[in-house]
């Protein structure tokens, strides 16, 4: 009866589940790039995308809806950094085939469709920068 | 050194046009018609129904008419009363709705000082509802917007000439900037409720009205917000204040460009380069106290700014626009991570922060 209703948990969801870790921004890393192309295609899909900033938890869903959460920024921040950032998450709508492959290799790239907390603190931040 | 001096200097040009001008004379405000716009500090006392002390700041419309007034929503609606004395406003207790339940509000007395600046009031509520009665106090502490008292019987604040500076808008951009505040407010909520139905998050039959009720606000306010900034830019085609709302006001429409465009409301709010600059260093100050950050975040000491000090450098188009290539807000590092700031904000998080740093002057 569990071992069957995990089945169909999987079969709801669709999806397959990746950890993997990433090189830093640019060019994408195998595991990134598979959730690239099965969100690309709007179907369920979650990542956690190791980072050497941080934790990233990454869904697709067949409603071509993408999330990404900050579960884990690195020890070494500073605590109001991570209180500003660590459980945050938004959420990017597109269309089929129009996925913006900047959500998972950039911090900022595209943001500019997306809502949620996790990009307005990332806006905040962006006021830091030079 | 030199910067900070010059920081002084900017600021103080900034303030210079707002220092307070009220009344030497006594002010009567039971003669007045017209509609002010006060800053006012809420202070709800919820400790007898186990919740907290909350403060909260708002702006806040009171019109007056000759005799009689009605306050702006503080909180449990507006309301109006009449005027026992010269500047004692009386307001009649009052049941309101406070979902899941109701609060019946005791009556009060809004007290304004006689130099017309500022006013205090205190009402207690006594609330019922399914998940319990509880009672507990709201106190007002209100000051006004403007740099002076009104104009006697004044429908406005607009002086008849306008100095150059265009500084003397306050009460009007207060205003607007307050109904800017509620629409992104609604088109925020739209938006991630409408998300959430797409992705399967809410129901239907949830979604539709709360997605129809945001959509009646944006409907009937956003031309409002319109004719006031256009009201404004027209006396001050370059002021800071209303061309960078506009620019977020056309941001979440997604209108993003030509001069009626995102991009063209922000290059030309970035035109005026030491607000600006000052503008970006009070949202950075408000941010470190808003976090309890111990200093700066800064990318020598902290991987994910260095990281996002590199992405922002390299993802510099949005929309279809390299940010880098507009027009203004390149000159300097102050104005263009204000620049970044505005752009990659969500509308209702910058308009919040404005309104933090527009507040810090009102005050001053």
């Amino acid at each position: 009866m569990f071992l069957s209703g995990i089945v169909l948990l999987l079969l709801a969801a669709g999806c397959s589940s990746n950890t993997g870790a990433s090189p830093a921004s640019g060019n994408p890393g195998p595991e990134q790039a598979a959730f690239i192309a099965a969100a690309n295609d709007c179907k369920d899909m979650n990542l956690t995308d190791n980072e050497d900033i941080g934790t990233f938890y990454l869904t697709s869903s067949q409603g071509c809806v993408f999330t990404k959460t900050l579960v884990h920024l690195n020890d070494s921040e500073m605590q109001g950094m991570k209180t500003m950032l660590e459980g945050t998450n938004m959420t990017c709508s597109y269309t089929q085939g129009n996925f913006d492959s900047r959500w998972v290799t950039s911090l900022v790239g595209g943001m500019e469709y997306c809502n949620g907390d996790l990009k307005d603190a990332i806006a905040k931040l962006t006021i830091f920068t030079t | 050194m030199i910067r900070g001096a010059l920081c002084i200097v900017i600021l103080f040009a900034l303030i210079v046009p707002v220092v307070a001008d009220y009344s030497s004379q006594p002010w009567s405000w039971n003669t007045y018609t017209g509609t002010v716009t006060w800053w006012v500090t809420v202070t709800e006392d919820q400790s007898a129904c186990s919740g907290p002390v909350l403060t909260n700041r708002y702006s806040v419309p009171i019109q007056f008419n000759a005799g009689s007034a009605v306050m702006g929503d503080v909180g449990h609606g507006s309301a109006g009363g009449t005027f026992t004395s010269e500047n004692i406003l009386h307001i009649d207790g009052r049941t309101v709705a406070d979902p899941p339940g109701e609060s019946a509000l005791s009556p009060y007395d809004v007290q304004f000082s006689p130099d017309c600046s500022a006013f205090t009031a205190k009402y207690t509520w006594a609330y019922t509802g399914s998940d319990g009665n509880c009672e507990g106090s709201t106190s007002l502490s209100g000051k006004i917007a403007s740099d002076s008292c009104p104009s006697s019987s004044a429908a406005t604040l607009i002086p008849t000439v306008a100095p150059a500076s265009g500084e003397y808008l306050t009460s009007e951009i207060a205003s607007a900037h307050e109904d800017l505040t509620t629409d992104l407010g609604s088109r925020l909520d739209r938006d991630v409720v409408t998300s959430m139905l797409n992705n399967g998050w809410i129901r239907k039959d949830t979604a539709d009205p709360i997605i129809a009720g945001d959509t009646a606000t944006i409907n009937a306010i956003e031309p409002k917000v319109e004719g006031e900034y256009q009201a404004i830019l027209a006396k001050d085609p370059t002021n800071f204040w209303a061309n960078s709302d506009m620019a977020e006001l056309r941001k979440s429409q997604g209108i993003w460009d030509g001069s009626d465009g995102y991009f063209g409301y922000m290059d030309k709010a970035l035109s005026n380069t030491n607000i600006a600059a000052d503008t970006a260093k009070t949202i950075r100050d408000n941010i470190v106290a808003q976090y309890n950050l111990a200093q700066w975040p800064d990318p020598s000491d902290s991987a994910f700014m260095d990281r996002l000090e590199r992405d922002v450098h390299s993802d510099q188009d949005v929309h279809g626009t390299n940010i880098q290539s507009t027009s203004t807000g390149t000159s300097s590092s102050d104005t263009l991570s204000l620049k970044e700031f505005l752009t990659f904000g969500s509308g209702k998080s910058v308009a919040d922060a404005f309104t933090d740093v527009f507040k810090k002057l009102a005050y001053q």
